[in-house]
């Protein structure tokens, strides 16, 4: 069990005070205090785990977000953002005696701006809300993680999230141009803009993926791009997953980046036939789903180089889309594999572990010794290209004994992979539900450096306490001469022109 | 001058531990001229962290110290046609002044560790992303003497802060870096430059604004006024659109882009290798005038990142401006117009009257914001990168002595004054 920050009841005796101050600034519809309404926001998508905030504040402007943190760091109460609530790892997992900051209301789209190729959003805006606004004018935005739907781009920023298409197009970070942010101490700050590279501390790239942990993120600036001429995707059926893994290493040393490669094995592939009925083959261990796109004569090109490469790895199957529609079924499959996979068992726990391409079939293989230890199923779909893996580690939660397995097998799956030369999480972060793996990647040394810099931002660590790190060293701890107005100490007498 | 060279992590975190006074950091020494001067008498050499430690084609990364020489660097990649996807660009002549071809003749001594931590990127900079965008994880120590890793080998990591995204474009203000893991890229099979002439520049970026959001994948686009393209070996000024990929691809996706954009004027198709050159050279900086060497006059550069479509309009306010002083004023543009590279020449007297800082700095404040980086000046600025506003100013400093609290690596490099 990960226990979370103690629970201060003094904050929690004082809710309808707590309550009736926000109510000052915000429209009372924007403050929720009774239980019942609490309870919605009780849980993130990791549901395991279930706690109904403090009271949750929906404000709709900046100035309301910067007066709720002013508010909060006056009278030392815990924040915890939330976006979608899509998150995998517990990241807006509520706090009791937190408020739940919900940016649902920042809900507009402020700007399309063909010319300079970007959008400015609000951070509630859905990630499939802003490809859907600018289509008309042939663009998109890349990042495309299987939530889309329904997860907000705020919500992206702070877990840097990736999607199929980042092996070719990048993540979060590399989508973004500029973003307006709000610090615990209410001020409002501009990273970034319409231009690139903003000089100075890339401090927008730091707090990409910082999962809540520095500021609110309150506008967004994304590039949009254009839409491919055409796109096609492959259904490659192969023998064995280490085949398999063989075959995507062979496809990027060819110098082939396809916008999206992904594998899924047996358990996966035949799930998801029969929730999806895509015609997906039943009989392959294995099954590659391998997107180019461009012009059209570089992607008929490049699906004969492909289909050479898996034919040498031994593929036996193959499908090639010849329409959109064909297109978008191979992906659909792909995108309700989790929703398939919930048919097999009442819940599952997805990792998602990262490692360098080459360890994939040993860590297949250990995976596979792991998961019969333990008594448990997992099936794996996985970004294949860029070496992330998504296991699904399947369980029923009513037997309590399940839960706890599947855990300490979703561990030993992530140390594995941090032993292989990876890391703990690719794109879900690391939320409350990893964070105490933390210590088994980063030194005591390199833990403290990131503590140091959260103090940077969140002196008092207010914002997402509990989250990301093991520990909450207090700020104070790291020494009153480090942090003096932010001026060094050691040699008071130096020139510092 | 005091000098420490370590050449393990371990020497480097024990010199820095036991330390009194603040460093200067250097390497290769291409580009100690980019920021403020560091006013310390110790000097802190990293050039023995020169060694591929990993290159991996088929994993599409390589890893090394970070004061392997770039060039080295480029041609281990280039043996297995790969490269890194930013094309990090040669600014001696930009940053020094004096000779390009001297520049050009004598080798490059600039090191991946510097190419990162002033996160400079070439024309590929629109597409491919910045340098920070392929730097995957880094090895250092920072001012408390702390070894420190940062990121990691994996394209996908999300596990912690994103150090090294901080760590790219820090000047060596918060950690001595040792070792950088980058992505390498496949190297396109083919490319060629579209020239197109006989638009203005505002019709020249919009121009390549439409050939970017179409879908015949521009990867490079600068527009060149008259006297840079007759730097560049043209006859007049010219929108550069640079075309990579597969060679079966080239011709379709020219002949598409050309026909989208409804070119009446003359177009060069150029074939590889000299698009490689002009790039090259585009990036470089190349197409600012140089002095000649018995010239009595002075030199000014700045580079400006601003939105693309405000760039035509800007130029054209400082074309005004500057004209009221007796000055030679010279720019081109690259990233679509993102980034303008702009030249003041002039007498002593007349720079030393000429607030350009100011100038430049308030335009683009007025068109719809960015930033102006000071890259040469004869004279003393105080400002060389956009100052910040004050609370963005203070979380600086914070950052900063959460890595360094004794002010020890490269005290004042970036904004002289905030430790930074
Ligand atoms: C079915 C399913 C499929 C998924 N597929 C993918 C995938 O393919 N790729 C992928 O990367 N992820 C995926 N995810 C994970 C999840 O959707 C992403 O992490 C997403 O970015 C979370 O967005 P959200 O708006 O729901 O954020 P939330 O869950 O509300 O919050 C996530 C984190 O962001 C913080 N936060 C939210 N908004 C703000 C803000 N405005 N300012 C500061 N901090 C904020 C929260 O405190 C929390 O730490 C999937 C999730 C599900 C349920």
């Amino acid at each position: 069990m990960i226990v979370m920050p103690a629970v201060d009841q003094d904050t929690i005796a004082n809710r309808a005070r707590i309550a009736a101050d926000f109510r000052k600034f915000l429209p009372a519809e924007s403050v929720i205090e009774s239980e019942r309404a609490r309870q919605v926001y009780e849980s993130d998508a990791l549901s395991a785990y279930r706690q109904p905030p403090l009271v949750v504040v929906l404000p709709e402007t900046v100035e309301q977000v910067a007066l709720i943190m002013r508010y909060c760091q006056t009278h030392s109460i815990k924040i915890v953002p939330r976006g979608g609530g899509t998150s995998l790892s517990g990241g807006s997992l509520p706090l009791a005696d937190g408020v739940l900051l919900a940016m649902g209301k920042f809900n507009r789209i402020l700007e399309i701006d063909e010319a300079n190729r970007c959008a400015v959003v609000q951070p509630g805006v859905t990630n499939l809300g802003i490809s859907t606004a600018v289509a008309h004018l042939g663009l998109y935005y890349a990042p495309d993680p299987s939530s889309q739907l329904a997860c907000s781009i705020g919500g992206n920023v702070a877990e840097n999230s990736g999607g199929i298409h980042c092996l070719k197009y990048g993540l979060t970070t590399n989508n973004i141009l500029g973003i307006q942010m709000v610090l615990i101490d209410g001020s409002v700050v501009r990273l970034g803009g319409k231009h690139l590279d903003a000089g100075g501390y890339d401090l927008l790239g730091l707090m990409t993926g910082s999962e809540g942990l520095l500021g609110m993120v309150t506008e967004v600036t994304v590039r949009l791009l254009a839409k491919p001429a055409t796109a096609r995707a492959m259904l490659i059926g192969l023998p064995s997953m280490e085949q398999a893994g063989a075959c995507v290493g062979a496809v990027l040393s060819a110098g082939i980046i396809p916008a999206g490669m992904e594998l899924l094995d047996q358990i996966s592939v035949q799930a998801i036939e029969k929730y999806a009925k895509i015609g997906y083959p039943l009989d392959v261990a294995a099954m590659m789903i391998v997107e180019l796109d461009g012009t059209a004569a570089e992607v008929d090109y490049l699906v004969g180089r492909v289909e050479q490469i898996a034919s040498s790895h031994g593929a036996s199957y193959f499908r090639k889309s010849s329409t959109e529609e064909e297109r978008i079924a191979f992906w659909y499959g792909r995108k309700a594999a989790f929703a398939a996979l919930g048919q097999l068992a009442p819940d599952y726990y997805c990792m998602d572990g990262s490692v360098p391409r080459h360890s994939l079939p040993q860590v297949l293989a250990r995976m596979k010794e792991l998961a019969d230890h333990y008594g448990l199923l997992v099936a794996n779909v996985f970004h294949a290209g860029d070496g992330n893996l998504h296991p699904l580690i399947l369980f029923d939660a009513t037997y309590p004994d399940q839960l706890e397995r599947a855990e300490t097998l979703g561990a030993e799956i992530l140390k594995l992979c941090v032993d292989v030369g990876g890391v703990l999480t690719g794109e879900h972060g690391v939320g409350m539900e990893k964070r105490d793996l933390m210590t088994y990647q980063f030194t005591p040394i390199e833990l403290s450096q990131q503590t140091r810099l959260k103090c940077a931002f969140d002196p008092q660590n207010l914002l997402n306490p509990g989250k990301v790190f093991p520990e909450l060293s207090r700020c104070a701890e790291f020494g009153k001469e480090h942090f003096h107005q932010g001026q060094p100490q050691k040699f008071p007498e130096l020139e510092r022109f | 001058m005091k000098k420490f060279a370590p050449t393990t992590e371990a020497e480097l975190s024990e010199v820095i531990a036991s330390a009194t006074a603040p460093f200067e950091l250097t390497a290769g020494g291409s580009k100690l001229g980019f920021g403020h001067r560091i006013a310390c008498d110790q000097r802190l050499d990293l050039t023995g962290f020169n060694q591929v430690r990993l290159y991996e084609p088929h994993e599409l990364i390589v890893a090394a110290g970070a004061a392997t020489p770039l060039t080295s660097l480029n041609q281990l990649l280039a043996a297995k046609s790969q490269i890194l996807t930013f094309e990090p660009p040669d600014w001696r002549w930009l940053l020094n002044g004096g000779s390009k071809a001297e520049w050009r003749s004598r080798p490059d001594p600039a090191t991946i560790g510097g190419v990162i931590a002033t996160n400079l990127s070439g024309s590929a900079r629109l597409k491919a992303g910045a340098a920070r965008d392929s730097l995957l994880g880094f090895h250092g120590v920072n001012g408390l003497g702390e070894v420190i890793h940062g990121g990691g080998r994996v394209v996908k990591n999300v596990t912690g802060y994103d150090l090294p995204k901080l760590i790219a474009g820090s000047f060596g203000t918060l950690v001595a870096m040792t070792d950088v893991t980058l992505k390498a890229m496949p190297a396109p099979e083919d490319e060629t430059t579209l020239v197109i002439f006989g638009l203005t520049a505002a019709e020249g970026i919009a121009a390549a604004a439409r050939a970017l959001n179409s879908p015949h994948e521009i990867h490079c686009a600068a527009y060149l006024p008259p006297a840079a393209a007759n730097l560049a070996g043209l006859t007049d000024g010219a929108v550069l659109l640079r075309l990579v990929g597969s060679t079966p691809s080239i011709k379709p996706r020219s002949d598409a882009v050309i026909a989208l954009l409804a070119v009446k004027g003359e177009v060069i198709r150029m074939a590889a290798a000299a698009s490689q050159v002009l790039w090259q050279r585009v990036g470089n900086g190349e197409l600012l005038p140089e002095l000649e060497p018995t010239s009595r006059m002075q030199q000014v550069i700045w580079r400006l990142s601003v939105a693309p479509q405000s760039a035509a309009g800007l130029m054209e306010k400082l074309v005004r401006e500057f004209a009221e002083y007796e000055l030679r004023l010279d720019h081109y543009f690259d990233w679509a117009g993102g980034m303008v590279l702009l030249s003041l020449i002039g007498s002593p007297q007349s720079l030393a009257l000429v607030e350009d800082a100011v100038v430049i700095r308030r335009a683009i404040q007025d068109h719809g914001g960015g930033h102006a980086t000071l890259l040469r000046s004869p004279k003393n600025q105080p400002e060389i990168f956009e100052p910040l506003a004050p609370s963005l100013a203070a979380l600086t400093a914070r950052v900063k002595a959460s890595f360094d609290p004794h002010s020890l690596l490269n005290p004042g490099k970036i904004y002289g004054r905030i430790t930074a």
